[in-house]
């Protein structure tokens, strides 16, 4: 009898804990140092592996990929900004503007109780049977609870939907102290909602880990004596919560772990937009109140969007488009692609762009059109910004110091013994719908990982 | 009692210290009150620091002052400072249950007061209490062809008990042992009144004509006598009276019901009770005001305190100036636990054990305010109803200090000087030594605005966060994002 067979008994349930941008490389050292023993004993009861992520690797992204088990061509979250059709004004892209059914809402529909808090893109939340409760997106506790009840029980316990990052733009240190705050708050919540109910599926997010991140990579990295410990001191609590999660689950229950990216620390910023003005494709307007695409001249052919993603101005889509469709397109879309891969590093003449990607390798289906028309994925701490009038390519002197990547993100599934093969997040629900033996709609993009 | 005793707050709700037998009115409207106060210990000058729920509740459950706290907005938008620790919020962090119970809606979560309760219930539904008082409010509420109004009568009435009811329920399943802090507020005394038969029949307030009447059965409509687009009379000023005399009568009489059953519980011995209010109320009084606004008078700010200790002397009737904020020191004393965490300025009043043993010291002040600067902009409403109103002798921001003897009322904004009162040839504050042509006690004068000022300007400030109202993305998460690098 294969594990799949014991598995598949009615009454499975599982339980999905969602770790922000932690890599799986960062994991495997500390657990090889002895750092987590939480870990190393859950690595040692189940399936570990490194994962693939989304192109690009921002967290809207994936955990929309994550979330709908189908790539960004049909959930239509392309980036953590997107521009209006029409009017070219940015916006949030929220769980509103995501397409297809999630997960969740699958589980419901096979008559599944649910509980899922604080997975990015899932402000305002969308009904399901059981609970959602919204992602950092949310403006109040409020308004990410999908219940005046619920909404009260986490204002009780002083829930924060994010930390403020505002606070590490003043002081590090009191960040981290918020950090922790924040993350002990989570923590309560996350206890107060498994308690309240027996799910047949529970998630909780943790989007402290991509906080510390940005603000502490490359001090964990340089082993920086002021905060390098303070690091390694969350990771221990993330440890704890482990060890706390894995006390809750029982033979029934399958525990299920896992990332959106992997991190590493910044060189440079990139202002691909900055590259695109010098090699001609776009023009300022004289406009400084301008807001969204208003802010670029007529002549523009091409511009850039956090992080990497590059469209064309086409007539008859970008309001003030310039590129036609068809031949024109294809033509300045090459130009373009070649003039961006040859972005190098001002300062050491490295190159920064590691592969450029036409929209057609990276996305296929009903909204693939709203999809950037090229892709940039970087080389490693060449961080791709997308903001407008910078007038060096380069720079980096941020507070912020952590960017995400693409090859390194994790996934654990406890009492199975690997994978089938290398997984990538749009895997991880299909392999949850197998768990619980739901039927994987046939429009999903990904597979479930569970050796058949 | 033990180190950890169980303790009960209730707040009745509007409830004036003059309008209780025990606190010398004509009339016997608080009996049972008047009993629980000869085997506990009651307080003869209490202050609310805020005239209003919101304001009032927040600094009973910190400790803190309105201008320190500033939680004082209706549109929910405002929550404490993060530095502040609340009441509940310190108990429960060590091994204290903590529950509230409120019927009143502004007394809520949704306005951030609900910080460190493990429970909230809120009692505007049917939940709780006894299943006969639950079928009477069902019926009444559901019977077809009843008016609304009637339900609504029925409602209000039976809340009291379905509060106090629940309260007791709440106890009573906890586990033996667990040390309790439950904090409920009964709305009754509040306007508009909703009173049985017997209540109103014992104030000779059974008047068939007062159903015909709105301006009688309600202060709802006190902008119009208080924009002076209404006149105040005497037969309003009766109604009025009468009226608040059954609902205290009413809330009496449940409050002495359940202290009943809290006597018999087993841990009786272990439990202390406190009664008071948030604010009081004006029956037009002098300057016809009606409702809680617009003024600092004692029908406003002086309120009920009696509290029954099983440590203190039963009867004892204390005359230092006491707050009922005070609260937050005192139960922290009385409940034993450290305060670490706790911003010095929250503990900074004195606590109630230490004003019996001060005795009366004339050094003792109470503080209140009053501000429409801010987001509860009143005197706007006031010119709405009435455009000819002249706004400009409305003080923007009222700030008093009072002593045993004295009451000095500053203003900020609007054509008086403030007001000044001595209390002892003039307890119910009509003449103002401040008013024009009026003899003005300059040492008097003097001491006291130095007093106020030395008072306001060592208050220690804890801005509250805002939460934005407005759908998708307010400008705070905005900044908030742009930090993480997600927006340019």
């Amino acid at each position: 009898m294969g594990f799949r067979s014991a598995l598949g008994r009615r009454g499975r349930r599982v339980i999905v804990l969602g770790l922000d941008g932690v890599p799986f490389t960062y994991i495997q050292r500390l657990v090889a140092a002895g750092e987590l023993p939480a870990f190393e004993e859950l690595i040692g009861a189940g399936a570990f592996a490194q994962m693939d992520t989304t192109v690009p690797n921002v967290s809207s992204v994936a955990w929309a990929t994550f979330m709908t088990g189908r790539n960004p061509g049909k959930h239509r979250i392309f980036g953590f900004v997107d521009r209006q059709a029409g009017t070219g004004q940015f916006f949030v892209p929220n769980s509103q503007t995501m397409v297809g059914s999630t997960l969740w809402e699958v589980l419901s529909a096979a008559g599944k109780r649910v509980f899922a808090m604080n997975v990015p893109v899932t402000y305002p939340p969308r009904k399901v049977n059981g609970y959602v409760i919204g992602c950092f997106l949310s403006p109040t506790v409020e308004k990410a609870a999908p219940t005046a009840q619920i909404a009260s029980a986490l204002t009780r316990m002083k829930y924060c939907v994010d930390a403020d990052a505002r606070i590490a733009h003043r002081d590090k240190a009191a960040f981290l102290v918020h950090l922790d705050e924040v993350y002990e708050r989570r923590l309560e919540a996350m206890r107060h909602f498994w308690r309240q109910e027996r799910w047949d599926f529970y998630m909780a997010h943790v989007m402290e880990t991509d906080r510390l991140h940005h603000f502490f990579w490359r001090e964990m990295e340089a082993d920086d004596a002021r905060f390098a410990p303070a690091f390694l001191d969350f990771y221990r609590r993330i440890d704890a919560l482990i060890s706390e999660v894995m006390s809750w689950i029982d033979d029934e229950i399958t525990l299920v772990v896992l990332s959106d990216h992997g991190f590493c620390s910044i060189k440079q910023q990139v202002f691909v937009n900055t590259w695109l003005e010098g090699a001609g494709y776009l023009e300022y307007a004289d406009r400084p109140d301008a807001k969204g695409l208003a802010v670029l001249a007529p002549g523009t052919r091409a511009y850039s969007l956090d992080p990497g993603r590059v469209f064309l101005n086409v007539r008859g889509r970008e309001p003030q488009g310039v590129v036609a469709p068809g031949g024109e397109y294809a033509r300045v879309r090459q130009e373009v692609a070649a003039t961006l891969s040859d972005m190098a590093d001002p300062d050491t003449h490295e190159p920064m762009v590691e592969r450029v990607y036409l929209r057609e390798e990276l996305y296929s289906g009903s909204y693939a059109s709203d999809a950037p028309d090229i892709v940039l994925a970087m080389r490693e701490g060449y961080d791709p910004k997308g903001a407008f009038g910078r007038e060096r390519l380069t720079f980096n002197d941020d507070v912020l110091v952590g960017m995400h990547t693409t090859p390194d993100a994790l996934l654990y599934v406890s009492g199975i013994p690997e994978f089938d093969r290398r997984p990538h997040i749009v895997d991880v629900a299909p392999t949850i719908l197998d768990l619980l033996s739901v039927p994987v709609p046939t429009d999903f993009d990904g597979r479930s990982l569970l050796a058949a | 009692v033990s180190r950890r005793p169980n303790i009960v707050v209730l707040i009745l709700d509007s409830l004036r210290a003059a309008q209780m037998s025990c606190y010398g009115y004509s009339r016997v409207t608080t009996p049972n009150l008047d009993a629980f106060a000869r085997e506990g210990v009651l307080f003869r000058r209490v202050f609310s620091p805020a005239t209003w729920t919101i304001p009032s509740h927040a600094s009973l459950l910190t400790g803190l002052y309105v201008s320190q706290h500033r939680i004082e907005s209706i549109e929910a938008e405002r929550r404490f400072n993060e530095a502040i620790v609340t009441l509940p919020e310190l108990l429960r962090r060590h091994g204290y249950r903590t529950a509230a119970f409120s019927h009143n809606p502004l007394f809520s979560p949704s306005q951030g007061l609900g910080d460190g309760f493990e429970e909230f219930h809120e009692m505007d539904g049917l939940a709780g209490g006894r299943l006969d008082t639950r079928l009477f409010a069902w019926l009444i509420e559901r019977l077809s062809g009843l008016p609304r109004a009637l339900a609504q009568y029925g409602r209000r009435r039976a809340a009291p008990r379905l509060t106090l009811d629940a309260v007791h329920s709440w106890i009573a399943r906890l586990p033996a042992g667990a040390p309790y802090f439950v904090f409920a507020n009964l709305l009754a005394p509040h306007f508009p009144w909703a009173v049985p038969g017997r209540a109103l029949a014992r104030a000779q307030a059974l008047r068939p004509r007062y159903l015909l009447r709105r301006d009688f059965l309600t202060l709802k409509d006190n902008w119009k006598f208080n924009a002076g687009v209404e006149p105040v009379t005497d037969a309003h000023r009766d109604a009025w009276r009468r009226l608040y005399d059954a609902a205290v009568i009413h809330v009496d009489q449940e409050v002495g019901r359940f202290l009943t059953r809290l006597r018999l519980r087993p841990d009786a011995d272990n439990t202390i009770v406190v009664i008071t209010s948030d604010h009081g109320e004006m029956l037009g009084e002098r300057g016809d005001v009606v409702g809680h606004v617009l003024t600092l008078h004692d029908n406003v700010t002086h309120v009920p305190l009696l509290i029954r200790h099983p440590a203190y002397r039963p009867g004892l009737e204390v005359e230092t100036i006491v707050q009922v904020h005070d609260l937050y020191a005192t139960v922290v004393d009385w409940s034993d636990v450290p305060t670490g965490t706790v911003p010095s300025a929250q503990l900074h009043r004195p606590t109630f054990d230490q004003a019996i043993e001060g005795g009366p010291n004339s050094k003792d002040y109470a503080f209140a305010e009053e501000d429409y600067s801010d987001s509860y902009n009143l005197l706007e409403k006031l010119h709405e109803v009435n455009p000819e109103l002249d706004l400009g002798r409305f003080p923007t921001t009222q700030r008093m200090v009072r002593s045993a003897t004295h009451k000095y009322v500053s203003y900020v904004g609007g054509s008086g000087d403030g007001e000044l009162y001595s209390l002892v040839d003039d307890p119910s504050e009509e003449h103002n030594l401040l008013a024009p042509g009026a003899e003005r006690d300059v040492s008097v004068l003097t001491h006291l605005a130095n007093t106020l000022s030395t008072w306001q300007k060592g208050l220690e400030l804890f801005p509250p966060r805002s939460i934005a109202s407005e759908e998708g993305l307010d400008d705070v998460t905005v900044e908030r994002l742009r930090a993480l690098g997600y927006i340019p």
